[in-house]
């Protein structure tokens, strides 16, 4: 199975611990942010590694729209495959994460982590179809 | 002579045309243009009105016959004429020349009735006064100048109209002004429920998401104990796990129930409508209560297989569905819960048919309301859960789908719920940008907008 690699960003442990363990047993390389200025960091310099990020809205330092935009507008991390997971349902933010550039949206209320992890393999797989990366 | 055309022409105009301030100016105008016309010895009409203070009478209208133009005076000429000493009858009877025939004893300053003859009418021989009433007050008076001293009765009858007609005149001015002033009071209030509404908006959205997340962490962290540790784990320990499982399902329920009720009441709930298979809804739901049914020793029946494509709210409806049969095992101790599915042709019928313990009339009144539960005669399950809302948020959801709920039951006899839901969706429909489903979604497969 091909080792995908993650960026993780989650500010709640409890989801975090569980996201992280569940991708890792199941061929994923995670690297964690906890915040919005640790999700840029770490974006920033694992770029060339990361195939898609994992970005939760509501973070604390900075938010996930926040850290939407910084992404979109640095050349390294411009081209990055981002995933919204969020438990925010409204069609307004739904929307202004895909103007700001987000490549898909999850309301995680309902998924289980096997849904999560069958969710970014597809979009993965559909933008390596593409021929984009 | 009350039935003359002209007159119900001018009583009309002030009924159904005639609009705002200018209202009084009008129709004294076409009282005039009517009375001469009538009668040639008519010169001129005055209206004057009570001022704020209550002292005096105030010019509103005369006729300007030299220079044919509207004269609205409001402070020329006072008559000092003290109107709390206005008696009942209607008419006085002026004679010109400074002299006056006062027929009940109120003293007439006749000073006015000079200028009035200076401006325009060299030959007015009697004024005929008529008093304007406003709910019953006495508000000022009208006056018909005339150059011949003799009237027919015909004639006082219609000056009598003429007035009445003056005085609907200021009874509609005064409506719309009021109209006028409760509707910006309307407006304000409207304008600050919109401000509250956004107010309890945002505290139940807040609260809302603040519960979601910790759910969804226990219920992750949950999965994921099952998930690694499943196989070790007793059936015993798996009890307590299921249990804890539930509870978080019923939490998330809540949370739901609460965001779609908060909705409802604000009229915003939005369906979220879909294709979908009508048997394989009503199957899923019916069979995550299997376990609960045999738990109570309850014979499950399951729907007949038949093709049933539905264009609905699929997850609210199978909501729907799931309170009908938790309902029906909650409340029923021996026997059977049997779900049906008829095909009505423009319909689909769902039954959920208990072998309960039945409903009171005293509580069938409660069923679908906020917080009713029947109770009589039934011992709650230990369990003893419910909320008492899920029937009414399930009414509001099949109304708004364009269906019917009800049912049919009898004391120990046990009860039948249905839902009546049309084939084809025939509302409002959301308008998103973005197609939702109820997980997740793409937007543009692979391709980053940025």
């Amino acid at each position: 199975m091909k080792t995908y690699t993650l960026l993780l960003v989650e500010d709640e442990e409890g989801l975090r611990k569980v996201y992280t363990d569940y991708l890792t047993e199941n061929g994923f390389d995670v690297i964690e942010a906890k915040d919005g200025e640790e999700a840029v960091e770490k974006a920033i310099k694992y770029a060339d590694d990361i195939d898609i990020v994992l970005l939760d809205l509501m973070l604390p330092k900075l938010d996930g729209l926040g850290v939407l935009k910084m992404l979109r507008n640095n050349n390294k991390t411009r081209n990055l495959l981002i995933y919204i997971t969020t438990v925010l349902a409204s069609d307004e933010t739904i929307k202004e994460t895909k103007e700001l550039g987000a490549d898909g949206y999850m309301i995680k209320d309902n998924l289980t982590p096997e849904d999560i992890k069958n969710r970014i393999i597809e979009l993965i797989k559909s933008n390596e179809n593409q021929g984009v990366k | 002579m009350m039935n003359l055309p002209e007159l119900r022409k001018i009583e009309d105009l002030v009924l159904n045309k005639y609009t705002g301030k200018e209202i009084l100016v009008d129709v004294l105008e076409e009282e005039y243009k009517f009375l001469h016309k009538f009668k040639k010895q008519f010169l001129g009409i005055s209206l004057f009105l009570i001022d704020s203070e209550r002292k005096f009478l105030d010019e509103v209208y005369t006729t300007n016959l030299r220079k044919s133009v509207k004269t609205i005076n409001s402070d020329t000429s006072k008559i000092s004429l003290k109107i709390s000493q206005l008696k009942n009858t209607p008419i006085y009877t002026i004679l010109f020349e400074k002299e006056f025939t006062k027929s009940d004893g109120i003293p007439f300053d006749t000073k006015h009735i000079g200028n009035i003859d200076e401006k325009f009418f060299g030959d007015v021989k009697v004024t005929y006064i008529y008093r304007v009433k406003y709910l019953g007050k006495p508000v000022g008076i009208l006056c018909f100048y005339a150059s011949k001293p003799r009237i027919s009765k015909d004639t006082l009858e219609v000056l009598e109209f003429l007035s009445q007609i003056v005085m609907i005149s200021l009874q509609k001015i005064r409506y719309e002004s009021e109209i006028d002033r409760l509707k910006s009071k309307v407006n304000y209030l409207e304008k600050h429920k919109e401000d509250a509404d956004k107010r309890k908006d945002d505290f139940i959205s807040v609260v809302s998401h603040e519960l979601k997340t910790p759910i969804s962490i226990a219920k992750n962290n949950l999965w994921m104990f099952k998930n690694k540790y499943g196989t070790q784990i007793t059936n015993e320990e798996l009890q307590y796990l299921k249990s804890l499982e539930h509870g978080l399902y019923r939490m998330q329920k809540i949370v739901d129930n609460m965001l779609d009720l908060s909705r409802i009441q604000d009229n915003r709930l939005e369906l979220e409508i879909g294709e979908f298979d009508l048997y394989d809804l009503t199957l899923q739901s019916a069979r995550s209560f299997r376990e609960q049914a045999d738990k109570k020793g309850l014979d499950l029946i399951y729907p007949k297989k038949i093709v049933a494509p539905i264009e609905t709210d699929g997850t609210r409806l199978q909501e729907v569905i799931e309170n009908l049969i938790s309902n029906a095992i909650k409340y029923t101790e021996k026997g059977s819960v049997g779900i049906m599915i008829d095909d009505l042709g423009q319909f689909y019928k769902v039954s959920v048919v208990d072998t309960g313990p039945g409903i009171s009339d005293h509580d069938k009144v409660k069923i679908f309301t906020k917080f009713g539960q029947a109770s009589e005669g039934l011992k709650l399950s230990k369990s003893g859960e419910s909320t008492g809302l899920g029937l009414y948020v399930a009414k509001n959801f099949i109304e708004q789908m364009g269906g019917d709920i009800g049912f049919e039951s009898e004391l120990g006899k046990g009860s039948t719920f249905w839902i009546k839901v049309p084939k084809k969706y025939n509302g409002k429909r959301k308008d998103v940008s973005a197609q939702k489903s109820k997980a997740f979604f793409i937007f543009s497969p692979g391709v980053s907008s940025g």
